[in-house]
């Protein structure tokens, strides 16, 4: 050893170096046991509760327990009972025991529907006793999806079979659902046309309430020109009244005659601006459109060569003059 | 060498292409450009009233872009109107207006044209007097040459007929002649023609006349006037007439009265039937 301490400075009190080598891995190793330990509750006050179960299905040892949704011990231990039952011991911290009364359950549930399993304690009534060590809980087992299942399959089952049936009868084309579509669809066809009716009566009827308005304002123009010129012919009339009355029959007769012409004349003119009021609108605007465009084209065409040199260009002029206009007769 | 004229050809054609067209007239100027024209159009179809209509429009158009010559042109044609519809009341209104002093200024030339409107509606009215002052006015304004020189001299010509001086009006119409040389002045030369005619008939030049009217037949045949040729023809007529002529004369007065017929001139052909019954 000396000879190695001699040679290499690192071999120097080599035996100090081991000791605290030594104590340090000691102490790691009683560290990490006594985590291991506090973090198994070791040095927490606990309490055991036990619970008969008819079978270990579902339960294991170190299996969570619960309180109102906080895990406050684990299932310590199964062992099978001569009565084939199953003991199931857990170990609660003491802490939260205050919180289980004698008429507390124990349950076997999920987190969830298809969570972890858990042993779930139900807090009992605040008037009971508090459940002491050593203690007996009731125990129940909560309906898993296994249990559910059929219970659902037996209810959805007839659901499933009204769907059918009334998907067969959607399906079929003499079936009351198909029937009553049918129905529908040519009813909304014949409101359709009907409403396209109604619009077009509407619109027709627009177009002749504007023209009858039109005629109306043109008849009304009339009616003030002639009113203006009655009042000229009263005037007149009033002056020539004692000829009138002389000659007032035949006059009369041929008023009525006049009047006849007149109201046959009023006929036919209403008549065709009747047919004018239909047919005059759009072809005098497509007629201005067309000569419109002509216009434009011309104009363009006489814009371009060669044309432009044999096109005088557009001026103002005056009426051609003649010294002799008025010098024919003379 | 084909090649060298085909390239040629291709670039005095793409030099005319590429040539400038003419600067377009604004807007306004167009508007007021198609509504003399409507005007021109309305008054060769006899619509007088649209035409007038149509000429105040214009004459407005051109009073709110202070275009002179168009307001000269307008007012003028207005006149010319006015005087046509029995109106000559209102022809001299636009005639005075021109020849103001006024803004714009009105050029010379349509003021001398002016003057020989008032000239002639002065001698409608048998004004002799009031005929030759503005003949007079008009051709000062002309200054030497306008385009209605020989319309002003003939018209000096026509005052001096009016008035008996034949030969001074055969000198006047000698002048307008004159100035009349080229084929736009066809009309005043044949009315030229048809004075110095009036003026040697009335001299008992019968051959001179008959000489001179057929000059001016011949020119309004050419011009296609229906109203100078009837004129033409019943002085040509009353010519052979004078000269003994009857059958000559007979048979100028009956084409006479065809032509008063054709152009539905009832004035004219009771004249030529009662020159024709005389004879």
């Amino acid at each position: 050893m000396e000879t190695f301490s001699k040679q290499d400075p690192r071999f120097m009190e080599l035996g100090r170096k081991t000791v605290v080598f030594l104590i340090l891995a000691a102490a790691i190793v009683v560290g990490m046991v006594s985590a291991g330990l506090v973090h198994q509750d070791f040095f927490k006050k606990t309490t055991r509760l036990y619970f008969f179960a008819d079978s270990a299905q579902g339960i294991a040892s170190g299996m969570s327990v619960q309180l109102s949704g906080f895990r406050i011990g684990t299932i310590d231990e199964l062992s099978l009972e001569p009565n084939a039952t199953v003991k199931v011991r857990l170990v609660i911290n003491s802490q939260y025991a205050h919180f289980i009364r004698q008429d507390s359950q124990a349950r076997l549930s999920k987190e969830g529907l298809i969570g972890t399993s858990i042993i779930e304690i139900t807090p009992g009534s605040p008037q009971v006793r508090q459940v002491q060590n050593d203690g007996v809980l009731k125990f129940n087992r909560a309906k898993d999806i296994a249990d559910l299942a059929p219970d659902l399959a037996g209810r959805i089952g007839p659901i499933l079979t009204d769907i059918k049936s009334i998907t067969q009868s959607i399906n079929d084309p003499g079936g009351d659902v198909r029937q009553t579509l049918k129905s529908i669809r040519q009813a909304s066809e014949q409101i359709a046309e009907a409403a396209a009716s109604v619009n077009l009566i509407t619109r027709s009827g627009d177009a002749r309430i504007a023209a009858v308005q039109e005629q109306i304002g043109v008849v009304l123009d009339r009616a003030g020109t002639n009113v203006d010129k009655a009042g000229v012919v009263l005037d007149t009339l009033g002056g020539t009244l004692t000829t009138v009355d002389r000659s007032l029959p035949d006059v009369m007769l041929k008023l009525n005659s006049t009047l006849e012409n007149a109201e046959a004349a009023s006929v036919n003119a209403r008549k065709l601006s009747e047919l004018l009021a239909e047919d005059l609108p759009p072809a005098v605007a497509e007629g201005r459109g067309l000569m419109q465009e002509s216009r434009e084209v011309v104009q363009g065409a006489k814009k371009t060569w060669p044309i432009r040199n044999y096109v005088p260009s557009a001026k103002e002029q005056a009426l051609p003059f003649d010294s002799n206009d008025d010098a024919r007769r003379k | 060498m084909t090649m060298r004229v085909v390239s040629s050809i291709f670039a005095v054609l793409l030099v005319a292409c590429a040539a400038a067209p003419q600067p377009e007239p604004a807007r306004t100027q167009q508007q007021a450009i198609a509504l003399n024209q409507s005007a021109r159009a309305a008054f060769e179809r006899g619509d007088l009233t649209r035409a007038w209509q149509l000429y105040e429009q214009a004459l407005a158009t051109d009073t709110s872009i202070e275009n002179a010559d168009g307001i000269a042109l307008n007012a003028l044609s207005l006149a010319q109107v006015h005087q046509m519809l029995g109106e000559p009341d209102v022809a001299q209104r636009y005639l005075d207006r021109l020849l103001e002093d006024s803004e714009p200024p009105i050029p010379r030339e349509r003021k001398a044209e002016a003057a020989a409107r008032k000239a002639q509606l002065a001698l409608s009215a048998d004004d002799t007097a009031a005929a030759e002052r503005w003949a007079d006015t008009g051709l000062a304004l002309c200054a030497g040459s306008c385009s209605a020189q020989a319309a002003l001299l003939n018209l000096r010509a026509r005052a001096a007929l009016t008035r008996a001086d034949n030969s001074a009006a055969i000198e006047w119409a000698a002048r307008a002649q004159s100035a009349a040389p080229d084929e736009s002045g066809r009309t005043e030369r044949a009315n030229a023609l048809r004075i110095i005619g009036e003026a040697r008939l009335a001299l008992g030049e019968q051959r001179a006349a008959v000489q001179a009217i057929e000059q001016a037949l011949a020119l309004d045949k050419a011009l296609g006037l229906p109203q100078r040729i009837y004129s033409d023809l019943m002085l040509l007529g009353r010519a052979h007439a004078a000269l003994g002529e009857r059958a000559a004369a007979r048979d100028y007065f009956r084409r006479s009265l065809a032509v008063a017929n054709a152009a539905k001139d009832a004035d004219g052909a009771r004249a030529a039937q009662a020159a024709l019954d005389q004879e």
